[in-house]
């Protein structure tokens, strides 16, 4: 067994949450039949059935799989019609006798060639010669961009202008607890939530809100909003604030099947941004090989879907995240390698934890590459070294495992901060505790600007406290990274645009947004999100002049939705 | 996606991206102001003759917002006197596309000027002759060749008369850009992204140099090829640029916009397609506004995403003319306020300014364009 994989039914009860494992459901996908279990998603159904790869990237033909949850990952989309357009495959629920396919693969028919051909080769020789390899490379992304797969004659999209006291978006923890202060102090609240879920992460950690876990308090919560007459838009994304304090929301309505899109054009009193935090990736040869997923992503499949992410994990971390998911993983009977923080001598309570608990870990250390099958889908080994050393303390350590889990940190998804103007930002976190303090406090402001008195109390959360940022041991990965290293370490998965892309294009004289424009960076679809950290801190790095400019909003808008603003603006 | 076209060893890394690359030198015979097109090319035309040059960046060397929301070089223009100097433009593109690097992916798509009244309709005829006396190939065609030269518009209400130029070309602005700030360096200039002048050195009236991160650059000329920069030295020095401000909004789309045929102008709406499949759209009114008249006339713009979205700051000169030549002060000479259509007159005012620079004879096309009268004469004499 090897790769993605359902847990035993024997495993621990609380990896699961979500699935029924009594009640299958069947279905198509792509024309082949395909068994879930109810509560699965299409994106957990598939792994679970052992598919490791969604696709293959556009530039550069290279198989990719599951990197990301939600709308972060560039490469795990599922259309759920014949006509509908593509949505996230973490997003689309499974219902008996639901077809799905996959979007029309993004590479390119030579691109896919190359990749073939090239990794036939790989597997002989180790890998081709650099300059073929360089060559091939170079004639694959000389070709067309192919056009993204998106329907050709668009419906106009209907469009509603709307209005209410405050609007949260995000149905996290924070924005939950923002919500329920407002909608105590008689306000009408609207929630939107992109996710056809509320909770956000809350599932991803221990701890307790008001004595009860973390979902089932976000549930509860959810409950007595819809009762006492507030609305929450699951599948609603907000895309953007402008001057007037009007939020743009596409919002494909709630149930596991999303509906068509339409535009929603809010007008709150006052506007409460709990967008949450969002996990970064690193900086390593071969970041984007199928199995390489990040930790909150692995946590969120173990724990909901009991699906394991493989047989032999590898975690490289910067941080606490790495940790926790290490004991999960353990907890479920997963093999755990090696867990390599970048970090020194890390002294938290989960690193504690985690040896206590007897995880086979190691400090200060890289993972600087991995290695693939020949067909490169999958990870076989993963090489890690010292932080610091040099000559025979650098010496790679090879590790044999078919996953690598990855954490940089948590960084706060601040897409929306910009033309926010006059809203209420909830900054706090990434902590339990401080993101549900911070969404309360936020609430308790929205009213207070609109002239409401809360009597309610803060709700009374708490969570084991995670060590805060450590940005060195994020560096560590750049100061590590080969120049031949650098040729697939990734900073845009959709884009396909690499770590020596990006040195290359600033060594040219290429700066300011011509940077981003000249490597399109963010033009798959994700947008640019998945690894979002990483592309700013590269061309920061690198670029002589003034940072290039990474709008990465939270969904595009067409030229059709923004349209429909128009007509609603003259109505 | 557009640095993916390039193979690395004809391209070299340049000299003002190194990190440690010098500071500017104590003088110069001429500091060109702009990162832009403009100042690139003008950069390469005075170091091309022999003198020793600076360019002065303010950012990156990446094009203005102008040069950017219309990326178009065409010969024919509303204003006589514009097509007097750009006549030739898309066929020095050409001769330039075959040799600068990278490559400005310039593509002769021929640009339709839509005549959505009978009143435009007349004037585009008087344009077109114009054009034809300065043997521009422009002239009007029918509204079912629209339809045809330009499919989507055909299945918009893109139906009327229009002005087609067909040797109008679309390039891709930040190549051009870059290529030309590339040539200008292996001309001899000296180019600093990134140096903002923080203010123009006077000596009495006349300018004498820049006053660069507290420091004094000599130079025997300051070209001013930016109009923000210019907006900023001049205006904030108390000097007067008499140039008119006009807001717009550009977007830029994904790639896999649907082909154009040719680069399109209807009305104050500008929209074309660069090679890399991404279109850009500029006008008025904002965002909203402005998709929302792309798809009236070409409905299958509709499921393009939007990438980017940019203001856009256009500076004409008050009587709607260009500014080429030496200013009123001493040691400052002007390239600004094209309006529009920045990007066409630019290899000719860079070529004219090098040479009066250089002390050579003056070209008589260039006459409309001499920034020395002031407004108020430039006003009466409009109105006489």
């Amino acid at each position: 067994m090897s790769g993605f994989h359902r847990l035993p039914a024997t495993a621990p009860a609380r990896f699961g949450t979500e699935i029924d494992r009594t009640e299958p459901v069947g279905g198509r996908y792509d024309g082949r039949p395909l068994v879930g279990l109810y509560g699965d998603t299409l994106a957990s159904a598939l792994l679970a059935s052992g598919s490791a790869a969604f696709g293959r990237s556009a530039l550069l033909g290279r198989p990719r799989g599951l990197f990301a949850l939600g709308a972060d990952d560039p490469h795990a989309w599922a259309r759920a019609e014949a006509d509908a357009d593509p949505v996230p495959a973490d997003f689309l629920g499974l219902t008996e006798g639901f077809v799905a396919r996959a979007p029309a693969d993004d590479a390119s028919p030579l691109a896919r060639l190359f990749e073939r051909r090239s990794s036939a080769a790989a597997g002989a020789s180790g890998r081709l010669p650099p300059l073929g390899r360089r060559l091939a490379a170079r004639l694959a992304r000389r070709l067309p961009l192919p056009a993204i797969d998106r329907p050709f004659d668009a419906a106009a999209t209907p469009a509603t202008r709307e209005s209410c006291d405050v609007l949260v978006v995000g149905a996290g923890l924070a924005g939950l607890a923002a919500a329920s202060a407002a909608a105590a102090a008689g306000l009408r609240v609207v929630v939107v939530e992109a996710a056809p879920r509320v909770g956000g992460a809350a599932d991803l950690y221990d701890g307790a809100v008001d004595g009860r876990p973390p979902l089932a308090w976000a549930r509860d919560r959810a409950a007595g909003l819809v009762d006492r007459g507030a609305e929450i838009a699951l599948r609603a994304v907000a895309v953007a604030v402008d001057a007037s304090g009007a939020v743009t929301v596409l919002d494909r309505g709630p149930g596991p099947r999303p509906g068509p899109l339409r535009l929603r054009l809010i007008e709150p009193r006052a506007l409460v941004i709990a967008a949450g935090w969002r996990e970064r990736g690193l900086l390593f040869a071969g970041n984007d090989r199928p199995g390489v997923i990040l930790a909150g992503a692995a946590r969120a499949l173990l724990r909901r879907y009991a699906v394991a992410p493989g047989a032999r994990v590898v975690i490289a971390t910067a941080g606490d995240e790495g940790h926790r998911t290490a004991i999960d993983l353990r907890e479920a009977g997963v093999a755990v390698e090696m867990t390599v923080d970048a970090r020194e001598s890390p002294d938290t309570p989960m690193v504690n934890l985690a040896k206590a608990l007897g995880a086979p870990m190691s400090f200060a250390s890289v993972v600087d590459g991995v290695e693939t099958s020949s067909a490169g889908d999958r990870i076989v080994s993963v090489t890690a070294r010292n932080r610091f050393g040099d000559g025979v303390a650098a010496a790679p350590r090879r590790l044999f495992a078919d996953a690598l889990v990855v954490s940089g940190g948590l960084a706060p998804r601040d897409e929306l901060w910009g033309g926010a103007g006059d809203a209420i930002v909830v900054t706090d976190g990434p902590d339990m505790a401080e993101a549900v303090a911070g969404g309360h406090a936020a609430g308790v402001e929205a009213a207070r600007r609109l002239g409401a008195a809360v009597d309610r109390p803060a709700p009374n959360a708490s969570g084991a406290a995670d060590a805060p940022d450590d940005a060195a041991a994020r560096a560590a990965y750049r100061e590590r990274l080969t120049p031949d290293g650098a040729r697939t370490a990734f900073v845009d998965l959709g884009a396909d645009v690499t770590a020596a892309d990006v040195a290359e294009a600033a060594a040219r004289g290429v700066g300011g947004g011509a940077l981003a424009r000249w490597l399109g960076l963010g033009r798959g679809r994700d947008g640019g999100r998945a690894l979002r950290s990483l592309a700013i801190d590269e061309t920061a790095a690198l670029s002589a002049s003034t940072t290039a400019d990474l709008a990465t909003p939270p969904a595009r808008l067409t030229l059709g939705a923004l349209a429909a603003r128009a007509a609603l603006a003259e109505s | 996606m557009i640095g993916s076209l390039f193979p690395a060893r004809a391209f070299p890394p340049s000299a003002f991206a190194a990190r440690d690359r010098p500071r500017p030198a104590n003088g110069y015979d001429v500091i060109v102001i702009g990162g832009g097109a403009l100042a690139s090319a003008l950069a390469r035309a005075c170091a091309g003759n022999g003198a020793a040059v600076a360019m002065l960046a303010p950012d990156a060397i990446e094009p203005t917002p102008a040069e950017r929301a219309w990326p178009v070089v065409r010969a024919a223009h509303p204003d006589a006197g514009r097509i007097a100097i750009q006549a030739d433009a898309p066929q020095r593109l050409a001769k330039l596309a075959r040799w600068l690097t990278p490559s400005p992916m310039a593509e002769r798509t021929g640009c339709l000027t839509l005549g959505l009244d009978e009143d435009r309709v007349r004037t585009l005829g008087v344009e077109s002759g114009h054009a034809k006396a300065h043997g521009v190939e422009a002239w009007m065609v029918p509204a079912r060749e629209v339809a045809a030269l330009a499919p989507p518009l055909g299945r918009g209400r893109g139906f009327a008369p229009a002005q087609h130029e067909a040797g109008a070309m679309v390039v891709e602005a930040d190549c051009l850009t870059l290529g030309l700030a590339r040539a200008a360096e292996e001309a001899g200039a000296a180019i600093f992204p990134g140096a903002r002048v923080d203010a123009l050195a006077r000596d009495g009236q006349a300018v004498i140099g820049v006053e660069l991160g507290g420091r004094f650059v000599r130079a025997g000329a300051v070209a001013l090829a930016d109009d923000a920069s210019a907006i900023r030295l001049v205006r904030e020095g108390r000097g007067r640029l008499s140039l008119r401000r006009e807001e717009r909004t550009a977007l830029t789309t994904g790639a896999g916009a649907p082909e154009l045929g040719a680069a399109v102008i209807a009305g104050d709406l500008t929209l074309a397609r660069g090679a890399t499949g991404a279109a850009t759209l500029s006008g008025p009114h904002g965002a909203d506004a402005l998709a929302a008249r792309a798809i009236a006339l070409a409905p299958e713009l509709a499921a393009l995403e939007v990438a980017s979205e940019q203001p856009v700051t256009l500076w004409t000169g008050v009587d709607g003319h260009a500014q080429i030549g030496p200013a009123d002060i001493d040691g400052l000479w002007l390239a600004l306020g094209f309006g529009r259509d920045a990007l066409s007159p630019v290899f000719a005012a860079a070529e004219h300014l090098a040479a009066a620079l250089g002390g050579g004879r003056d070209d008589p096309a260039f006459a409309p364009f001499a920034p020395t009268r002031r407004a108020a004469p430039r006003l009466s004499e409009m109105a006489s």
